[in-house]
Formats: structure tokens, C-alpha cells, sequence
């Protein structure tokens, strides 16, 4: 394996996929697995061969040299390993997920993305940053598209937020540029440092430009409202993919060069509030409403995919309130999240595929029961929900428990709370999911429902498996975190394979999930011996002596699902929910009719003449005025 | 290098011919019109191949300021090279397309090409009008020449809007003339401002509302919507790659060779700031041109105004006039000129498969003809400027150029950036129509040969250069020190030696 094999891994996926355009679709799908295998090989025996990297030079004018390089940093590896050890998973799921009813022909875009995906984590400076991030908006957008008007409403919902990022990334970059005279990462990454205390405003400048674009793609507050209308609208398959990697490019782009230039800059040179840099501690502030604003609107949210989607958000609230506090547990909290996050939103969106693969049905109210026909799918919806709302023995407990100790070491506490109350709103939206989608009444429509075709399931199992021996051995992921923090300039965690240390106390994760199994254990054991059972019709308790047409409710609006929260709902309304939309609507129709104006000129032939006059007034008053 | 003349003359001595030729032979007077254009293409290509430095083509031994002089240097060659490239597969798309066109479009054709070329190549701004109406003329009766009402209708818009443009800049050049007694670029330049300056100003101010006009900048603009809808395609799409292209490259001329003595200065004449004037005008046709754009519904109206978009991100660069900002511009004039070339070809085809230009109306029709969706992506790519795709690099370098600037101001680019996210928006959506599924049965869209060629050709050029920007890089490069007032091979000097001074 030698540095050739980095743009190996870029460039052949995005080559492949053009090609694929031409082919297929049933052999693209093909393709596009056996490529995750080999890309997913590839990545994994690039670490044992230490640093190594790839140039490439050429020259752009007025900017002399322009380096493009791309290397394996600790940080790169390990998003690309996890990236593409869950690509592999997904590709696996698609392939029998699109059969001939629901088959769409994303196959090439996908695997471009891919290759993008690859860019990204690879770019050593910005330019390659910069082209691989662009590869990936356009065709993620034509990818959510996939050739539907209501869904592609969605996606440019999301590209017009996403490239308004890109823009201002590419401001920053040029500002960065002309500050250290390269494209390199590093180098910007320590000159803002040093900026931070010499040119403050000009620093401030760039690290703003860049987490604006970081912000927007991963969806912090103020752009957290694209992934329910794009995770929800997207090929269902693909719903897994978009929330369990793409949203992480943000958190990726902000553990490269936003927490790495605090980290660089000396304590004291900067106003800190509760220890935390106050640009930071107004980040964490940011995420923290970012996951209070997903946890209220998934509660209130009766589409199954649209709720995961504010989950995400509220969760990747979770990941930048962990790296926000800018200390080692705080970043290996966020990370670690974030792989827990790949993996039970990897699973949970692959459960929701699997069942509207199966039934077709996106609206909770409308399912129900699934459990007794699909029970790989339940399960690992249920392990994956476990794993969300922070319960051990899975995963996602671990990280939280390591985020909340990050924020105990610097005192949040205003942030503590927020995130509290996101966790704890956690369990109603997770547990009404579970409850409205697989558990209760199976609908007599859905008896006959069978359970997810092989790989499909192949790929969920793998992800319980994931899930499980990430939260019993935390130590198999924490473990890799030291060298990408020794690389960021922090200092490195304890962690042992079963258990972490945070800032008060320690935990041992494996003893949690034995105690955890004794107890299941014991009440299994009770339940068997246990007294006498009956079994029950499944319609048998359901209306209490009622007949539900006396209250004159159908059997849609009777379902315990529909508007389930109600009574919350009347809590929450006093929160300006959707004030920021409002904002980006208003401004859209401000535009709109800007143009309207610009064009209705041509209307009439008069007012072409006066038009022309004004452009003279114009001028002029420009001109003197400056 | 006296071949440089055959550029202007060889189209105008074939435009008289073509209509005589016409009544006999219509074939015949057709395909000598292309291969004239085809002839010029291969003989510009040649002379950028063999160019070396700047020269200078004193014509008919009248010196200047009695005679005129043809400039040659990259950045008239390059720019030569793309109109007539443009023209010759905006022939070969009309040749082929249904509509079949009598002789006398073609002989306008030919008459908009030498007068694009002549104003891409004159070093006298008297010669530079006339080429300018003769420019006007031909583009109004071809604008004419499409669909019955909207042509008509296009065409008398723009000759309204452009007919005071003339008025206006033929004021200015009296004006000049007054004062210093010559209207050679070379000779006046840096004689503006030895003028009074007031007089200066409303010479400068005549100018660009005349040149503004031909640019399409806010307000002088309100007729291009018509003007381009109403235009049979392959005129919509000369009008955006070459009329406004040489519209450009006459507001680059003048600002820097008469306005300035050559370019990197701050021009002002008394209170009175050029530089400021082009970067906010610039600034505000983007956002508006973006927003108009925005709001279409028609695709060819959309078209329109994501040219002006790019014209008005193009005249903020000439305003930064730093040489990454000439670069940028450039660079953005060229790879505008090929990405919306082949975007008008394809819209072109659409709207008479179609029989509408509404591009509502023709959701799912790239399912059937993919490779048309995928090249209208790629134009669309290629004009917003996205990275791998040719639009790129001169955006890229545009900001970048305005990052370093004194002469801008960072909230102007501010301003444009967040504008464009209209522009990505607008241009998208409709890519992805394309393929969206359809309200009823899209036809099969009528190609041929020739349309392949053309499209594929453009496409190729695209991707090309957005990938390897080099080959064109290494020209382009040369253009900022030509354009410099104080280098011995620099425009003026240049000039001056010729005339034997």
C-alpha cells in the first residue's frame, strides 16, 4: 500500500460513479458495494503504515504554488475508518433494499459522494477541502432530489443553507490565504492562533466565516432545520447515510480547525466565560439550543423519519456542546458520540427503511405492532433507541455520561441544564417511536408482513453488534482517541477497554451492562416460572367498554399514536419555534419580489427611458457619495 | 501579424456577398458563411498559438490621431478567439435546427461578428462606436428575427435602452475631442485628467452609461429579459458569450487604457470615484440580476439574468483592477461565454421539442434524453462555479482578488457571495427538473449530429478547464502586465512605438 493509494480512494469512487451513469441500475448497486469493500480495505491498512501523504503541484496565478496534499491525519483516519466501515454497512442494506418496486437510480451519485467523503477527510489543505466539500453538496442534493419535486423542495432547502456555508468557507479560506501565504491547514490553523492575540478582530473574522459553514452542514441553530424536510425526503435507504455521516462533516471541519486554534492559544489571552473561550462557550450555548429545539419539535412530530431526523439535530447538539468546552474529555466525548450517533442513527434509519420498505407507510399513527412480523427490525430500532436516550448497557450512555463530565469539569451549568432536559425529552420521543411503530396493536393490514430481506437484515444485526460492544467495552472506541488529541495539542484521556474516567468520577461500563444482564436475567427467570398466563386477542383491551364511534374518532384518529403529545404540546407554546425559518422565508420573498420589481422595468416601454435615467442618477450618487 | 485585419474584414467583405449569393445559391451562401466564421476561428487559434508580444497595426499608413490602429495582444486575441468560436457553433446550431433562416440572417450574423471583432481590436474610441452600432444594429434585427411578437418586442426594448446608450457615448466623445484633440485610446489616456475635471466626469459618466448599457449592469439592463426571450436560441446565446463578452472587454479597455493611464489606480476626477462607481454598480447587478433570475419561470428569461449576474460579478473585478482581479475576470468573461453557449443550445432544443420555454413544464424530459440533463448540468455547474467545472477558478480568483484589495470594500463582497446562493439555487432546480417525474409524456427532443458536436464540445471545454485550469492559466496570465500603463510592452508604449514616437 503506498501514498498512491490516497488518491486512490478519492478519485475512483468519483470516477466510477461517472461512469456508472451509463450502466444499469441493478449492476450500479453491485458495484457500489464491492467498492466499499475494497475502499473500506484500503482505509483500514492505511493507519499501520504510519503518516504518509500524497502532493500534488501546480500553479494558479497570483497565488504562486499551489500545493494540494493529501495525508492521513490521526483525526482523518479515524473519520474515514468509521465513514467507511459504515458506507460498507449501508451499501450492504441497499443492495437489497432496491429491488424493482423501490429502486432509485442513486447508485452513481453515491458512490461519488463517497469519493468526496473521502476528499474531505484526507485534504491536507483547503483547496482540495474546498473541491471535495463542493462535490459532496451538489451531488448530495441531487441524491436527496432523486427526481422528485417534493422531495427535491427539501433538498435545495438544504444546498441553499449549505452553500451559503460554502461561500463564506470560501471567504475564509481567502482571508487565511492572504494572512499565511498557503493553502495548508496547519499553517492557518497556527497562524489564527497566534491571530488570536495579535490581529483579534481579523482571527475572530475567519473562525467565524468557517463555523458558518461547519454550522450549516451539521445543522446547529441557526441551521437546524433542513434535516427534517432533507433526512426526511431522502431516498429512505439513504436517510442513513445522510444523518449517520454526512451530518458529522461539520463536527468533523470543526474538530480540524476551530477547537484546534483555542486549544493552540495560550489561556488568559482571550475572555473566557466558566473557562471556556467566550466564542466557544457561545458555540456551546448554540448547540445546546440546537438540541433542546430537536427534542421539542421531534416530540410534536407524528412522521417517523422526520422525528428521527430532529433527533439527529438534537443530538449533534450533544457532539458540539462536547467539543464546544474545548477539553480533552469533552473532545474524545464529542467523538465518541459521534461514532455512537453513526451507529444507532445508522440503525434506527435502517430499521425505519426496512419497515416502509415493507410497508410503505411513513406516518406513525398508521403502523403499529410491527414487532410480532419484524423482529430483527424492532430490535434494532429498540437497541438503537436504548442507545439514543443514553441507557446502558448501549453506547450512546458512554458518550453522554462523558459529555455531561466535560461539562461538570468546566461548570456549565446553564448548558448542563438544557442538555438535561434534551435528554430527558429524549425518552418521550424515542420511547412514542418504539411504542407507535412496533409495539401495541399489529393492524390486520400488516399481518402478512414479512421481515426484511437477508442483507438488509445482515446489515442491522451488525449494527446491534456495533452498538452493544461499543457500550460494554467503551475502551474499543476511546482507546483510539489519544493520539488524535495528542495531534490536536490536548492532553490524552484515561481509558481502559471497560472503563472511562471523567472529571469527577469513573465508571466502569462493562460492570454496568453485567449488573444490567444479571437484572434481565433474574426478571427472565421470574417470567418463566411465574405464574399462570393467558393469552389475549389483540383487540381484546384496547377500548375500555367504549365504542370508539360513540365519540365519533375513526380508527386513525383513535390510534394512541396520533397526536400523541397533545397535552405537551400546549406546554411548549410559548417557545418561538420557527422564528429562524420565518427569517429565511421572509428573506426569500424578499428577494423574490426584488425581482419582480427589477423585471417588471421591461413592462413598458416608458420605463425603459426611466430607467436608464435612474442609472445615471445612480452613478452619480455613488460616485460622489464615496 | 497583418493578418490580424482578415479577423474584422474577411466577415464583413463575406456579409456582402451572402445575400447576393443568397438569391442564387442559399445553401451555398449559408455554408460560406460558416466556414468564413470557421476560417476566422482557425485563424485566431493560429495567431494566439504564435503570439508573442503585443503589436500594433497602424491601418493605412494614416498615423493616429488621423488614422486608427488595430491592438493586438492576449487579451484582444483571447477574447477574438471566443467570439468567434462562439459564432461558429452558434452557426452550426442554427444551421441545424428546425427553423430554417433565410440568407440575410446569416449575412447579420457575419455583420455581428465583424463588429464584435472590430470593437474586441480598435485602439480608437470613435471607431469603437461605430463598431458598437453596427454591433446594436445587427443584434436588434436578429433579436427581431425569432418568434413573431416577443422578437419584435425584444428587439425594440433593447433599441430604446441602446439607442440612448449611443446618444450618450457620442456626447462623450465629443467632449473628448474638444478637449484633447485626439481619440486614440493610447494618445488620450492619462489626457482625461488634464481636462477640467468636471468636464472629465461627464465625459466618464457618458461612457459607462453607454458601455454599462452594453455590459447589461442595473438599471441599464431592464431589456435583456425580452431581448433574449424573444431571440431565436442561438442568438440568446451569442448575445450572452459574445455581445455582453465584448461589452466586457470594451468597459476593461476603457477603464484602464483611457479612464486610467493604465490599470491599478484608483481613477477619480475631482470628487468624482470611478472605481467605487464600477464596484457597487457591480455589486448591486448581482443582486439584482440573481434575484430576477431567481423569480423566472421562463428559462431563457432565467438565462438572461444569470448573465447579468455574472457580468455584474465581472465589472466588480474591473473595479478591484489588481492583476488577480484581471485575471479572475478574464477568466470568468471566458469560461461564462462556453458554459452559457451550451446552456442556450440545450434550452434552445428543449423549447422547440417542447414548444414552450416555461421550464415548469418540462419536468422528467432529461429521463429520456440523459445525456442533454447531464450537459445542462454541467453548463449549470460550470456557470454557478462550482469546483472540477470551468466557472470555478475565475469566481475563486475574483474573491480572492477582492480579499486583497484596497480598492473594494469586503461587505460588497459580502454581499456577492450570499447572492449567489440564488444563483446555485435557480440553476439547480431547474437541472433537477429535468429529471423530475413528468406530468405527462415528454417527447423525444430532435438532435442530430451537429448539435452533438457542438454541445459535447462545449461540455468537454467545461470539465476541461475546471479541471486543468493550466493550459488556459498560462495565457491568461500575460493579460495584468499588458494592461499596466508603465512597462515597456504594455499597451500605451506599445502604441507609441508603432506610431514611431
Amino acid at each position: 500500500m503506498t501514498s498512491n493509494m490516497l488518491p486512490f480512494i478519492v478519485i475512483a469512487p468519483v470516477l466510477l460513479g461517472l461512469l456508472m451513469l451509463s450502466m444499469p441500475k441493478r449492476l450500479n448497486w453491485w458495484i457500489f458495494f464491492l467498492l466499499n469493500i475494497v475502499l473500506a480495505g484500503v482505509i483500514f491498512t492505511l493507519k499501520s503504515k504510519g503518516a504518509m501523504s500524497f502532493t500534488f503541484q501546480w500553479t494558479l496565478f497570483g497565488t504562486g504554488k499551489v500545493v494540494q496534499k493529501l495525508g492521513v491525519t490521526p483525526l482523518g483516519w479515524f473519520f474515514l475508518a468509521i465513514s467507511s466501515a459504515a458506507t460498507l454497512l449501508f451499501s450492504m442494506f441497499s443492495l437489497d433494499f432496491n429491488d424493482k418496486k423501490h429502486s432509485t437510480a442513486i447508485a452513481p451519485l453515491w458512490l461519488m459522494l463517497v469519493g468526496a467523503t473521502n476528499g474531505i477527510f484526507l485534504s491536507q489543505d483547503w483547496i482540495s477541502f474546498f473541491i471535495s466539500w463542493e462535490l459532496m453538496s451538489w451531488t448530495s442534493l441531487f441524491i436527496i432530489g432523486h427526481g422528485k419535486t417534493s422531495s427535491f423542495k427539501a433538498g435545495i432547502y438544504y444546498y441553499a443553507l449549505s452553500f451559503f456555508g460554502t461561500m463564506a468557507m470560501m471567504a475564509g479560506i481567502w482571508l487565511l490565504f492572504h494572512r499565511t501565504g498557503s493553502w495548508e491547514i496547519s499553517s492557518g490553523v497556527l497562524k489564527t492562533a497566534q491571530d488570536l492575540s495579535s490581529h483579534r478582530g481579523f482571527a475572530l473574522t475567519v473562525l467565524s466565516l468557517f463555523t458558518v459553514a461547519f454550522l450549516a452542514k451539521s445543522a446547529l441553530f441557526p441551521f437546524h432545520m433542513w434535516p427534517q424536510m432533507a433526512h426526511a425526503e431522502a431516498p429512505d435507504d439513504f436517510s442513513a447515510y445522510l444523518s449517520g455521516i454526512m451530518i458529522k462533516y461539520g463536527v468533523y471541519g470543526l474538530l480540524l480547525f476551530i477547537v484546534p486554534v483555542f486549544a493552540l492559544t495560550p489561556r488568559g489571552t482571550i475572555k473566557s466565560i466558566s473557562g471556556v473561550p467566550w466564542p466557544m462557550y457561545i458555540l456551546a450555548v448554540m448547540s445546546a439550543l440546537t438540541s433542546v429545539i430537536g427534542t421539542v419539535m421531534a416530540i410534536f412530530t407524528n412522521d417517523m423519519k422526520k422525528l428521527m431526523a430532529w433527533s439527529t439535530v438534537a443530538n449533534v447538539g450533544y457532539i458540539g456542546v462536547g467539543l464546544a468546552t474545548g477539553t480533552s474529555l469533552g473532545y474524545a466525548a464529542a467523538m465518541f458520540h459521534t461514532v455512537n450517533h453513526m451507529m444507532f442513527k445508522g440503525g434506527i434509519f435502517a430499521s425505519l427503511a426496512a419497515v416502509k420498505y415493507r410497508t410503505g407507510e411513513r406516518e406513525m399513527h398508521r403502523l403499529g405492532g410491527l414487532a410480532y412480523v419484524m423482529p430483527i427490525t424492532f430490535f434494532t430500532f429498540l437497541l438503537g433507541i436504548i442507545a439514543a436516550a443514553g441507557i446502558p448497557p448501549l453506547s450512546g450512555f458512554n458518550s453522554k455520561w462523558m459529555i455531561f463530565q466535560a461539562l461538570f469539569e468546566k461548570k456549565m451549568v446553564f448548558v448542563a441544564t438544557a442538555l438535561f432536559f434534551a435528554s430527558t425529552g429524549a425518552f418521550l420521543y424515542l420511547f412514542r417511536g418504539l411504542h407507535t411503530i412496533f409495539l401495541g396493536q399489529l393492524s390486520p393490514r400488516f399481518r402478512n408482513v414479512k421481515e426484511a430481506p437477508p442483507l438488509m437484515s445482515l446489515s442491522m444485526i451488525v449494527l446491534m453488534i456495533l452498538m452493544l460492544a461499543a457500550g460494554i467495552f467503551p475502551g474499543l472506541v476511546t482507546g483510539r482517541f489519544n493520539d488524535i488529541l495528542v495531534a490536536a495539542g490536548l492532553n490524552p484521556i484515561k481509558t481502559t477497554l471497560y472503563s472511562m474516567t471523567g472529571s469527577t468520577t469513573s465508571i466502569n461500563s462493562t460492570l454496568v451492562a453485567s449488573v444490567f444482564a444479571l437484572a434481565v436475567g433474574v426478571v427472565f427467570f421470574l417470567f418463566v416460572i411465574g405464574g399462570r398466563k393467558r393469552r389475549v386477542k389483540m383487540m381484546d383491551n384496547y377500548t375500555c367498554g367504549e365504542d370508539p364511534l360513540d365519540w365519533n374518532v375513526g380508527p386513525d384518529r383513535y390510534h394512541y399514536g396520533y397526536d400523541f403529545y397533545q397535552p405537551i404540546k400546549g406546554l411548549f407554546s410559548w417557545m418561538p419555534l420557527g422564528v429562524v425559518e420565518k427569517g429565511y422565508n421572509a428573506l426569500g420573498r424578499f428577494m423574490e419580489r426584488l425581482g419582480n420589481l427589477v423585471t417588471s422595468i421591461s413592462a413598458d416601454g416608458t420605463r425603459l427611458g426611466w430607467s436608464f435615467v435612474l442609472g445615471v442618477i445612480l452613478i452619480i450618487v455613488i460616485g460622489v457619495v464615496k | 501579424m497583418k493578418y490580424s485585419i482578415f479577423l474584422i474584414v474577411a466577415p464583413m467583405a463575406m456579409a456582402f456577398l451572402v445575400p447576393f449569393l443568397g438569391h442564387v445559391m442559399p445553401a451555398l451562401s449559408k455554408g460560406l458563411s460558416f466556414l468564413t466564421a470557421l476560417a476566422g476561428t482557425v485563424l485566431s487559434v493560429f495567431l494566439l498559438i504564435t503570439y508573442k508580444t503585443p503589436f500594433t497595426v497602424i491601418m493605412g499608413g494614416w498615423i493616429p490621431p488621423f488614422g486608427i490602429n488595430l491592438h493586438v495582444d492576449m487579451l484582444s486575441l483571447l477574447f477574438a478567439t471566443v467570439v468567434y468560436g462562439a459564432v461558429t457553433l452558434g452557426i452550426a446550431f442554427q444551421l441545424s435546427s428546425v427553423v430554417v433562416k433565410k440568407p440575410y440572417f446569416y449575412m447579420l450574423i457575419l455583420l455581428l461578428l465583424t463588429s464584435l471583432n472590430g470593437m474586441i481590436l480598435t485602439g480608437d474610441l470613435f471607431n469603437l462606436f461605430v463598431f458598437m452600432e453596427i454591433a446594436g444594429i445587427s443584434s436588434w434585427a436578429l433579436i427581431a428575427s425569432g418568434n413573431k411578437t416577443a422578437g419584435v418586442r425584444g428587439a425594440l426594448q433593447y433599441m430604446v435602452v441602446a439607442s440612448l446608450a449611443s446618444v450618450a457615448y457620442l456626447a462623450a466623445i465629443a467632449i473628448i475631442y474638444s478637449s484633447t484633440g485626439t481619440l486614440n485610446m493610447a494618445q488620450i489616456s492619462g489626457g482625461l485628467r488634464e481636462m477640467n475635471s468636471a468636464m472629465a466626469a461627464l465625459a466618464v459618466l457618458l461612457i459607462l452609461a453607454s458601455l454599462f448599457t452594453e455590459m447589461e449592469i442595473f438599471p441599464f439592463n431592464s431589456w435583456v429579459g425580452s431581448a433574449y426571450r424573444g431571440a431565436p436560441s442561438s442568438i440568446s446565446g451569442l448575445l450572452s458569450s459574445a455581445v455582453a463578452l465584448a461589452g466586457a472587454y470594451a468597459m476593461l479597455r476603457i477603464s484602464y487604457i483611457v479612464f486610467g493611464a493604465g490599470m491599478g489606480n484608483i481613477i477619480r476626477f475631482g470628487s468624482f470615484n470611478i472605481t467605487s462607481i464600477l464596484f457597487w454598480m457591480g455589486v448591486v447587478t448581482v443582486v439584482t440580476g440573481e434575484a430576477s433570475a431567481f423569480t423566472q419561470k421562463d428559462a431563457k428569461r432565467m438565462l438572461a439574468w444569470s448573465s447579468v449576474g455574472q457580468m455584474g460579478m465581472i465589472l466588480m473585478a474591473i473595479a478591484i483592477a489588481s492583476e488577480k482581479s484581471i485575471y479572475g475576470a478574464v477568466f470568468a468573461l471566458i469560461t461564462h461565454s462556453i458554459s452559457k453557449l451550451l446552456l442556450f443550445m440545450i434550452v434552445g432544443r428543449l423549447v422547440s421539442a417542447t414548444g414552450t420555454s416555461d421550464w415548469t413544464r418540462w419536468k422528467g424530459i432529461g429521463r429520456k434524453n440523459s445525456i442533454l440533463g447531464i450537459f445542462f448540468i454541467i453548463g449549470a455547474l460550470g456557470v454557478t462555479g462550482i469546483p472540477l467545472f470551468a466557472g470555478f477558478w475565475g469566481k475563486f480568483t475574483i474573491i480572492g482578488s477582492a480579499f486583497k484589495s484596497t480598492g473594494s470594500s469586503y461587505l460588497g463582497v459580502y454581499i456577492i457571495l450570499a447572492a449567489t446562493v440564488m444563483e446555485a439555487v435557480y440553476f439547480l432546480r431547474l437541472a433537477h427538473a429535468l429529471f423530475e417525474e413528468p406530468e405527462r409524456k415528454p417527447g423525444k427532443v430532435n438532435t442530430g449530429i451537429v448539435f452533438w458536436t457542438c454541445t459535447t464540445l462545449l461540455a468537454l471545454a467545461v470539465v476541461i478547464i475546471g479541471v486543468f485550469p493550466a493550459p488556459l492559466d498560462r495565457k491568461i496570465k500575460k493579460i495584468p502586465s499588458e494592461l499596466r500603463g508603465d512597462n515597456t510592452s504594455g499597451y500605451i508604449s506599445t502604441v507609441y512605438k508603432a506610431m514611431g514616437r
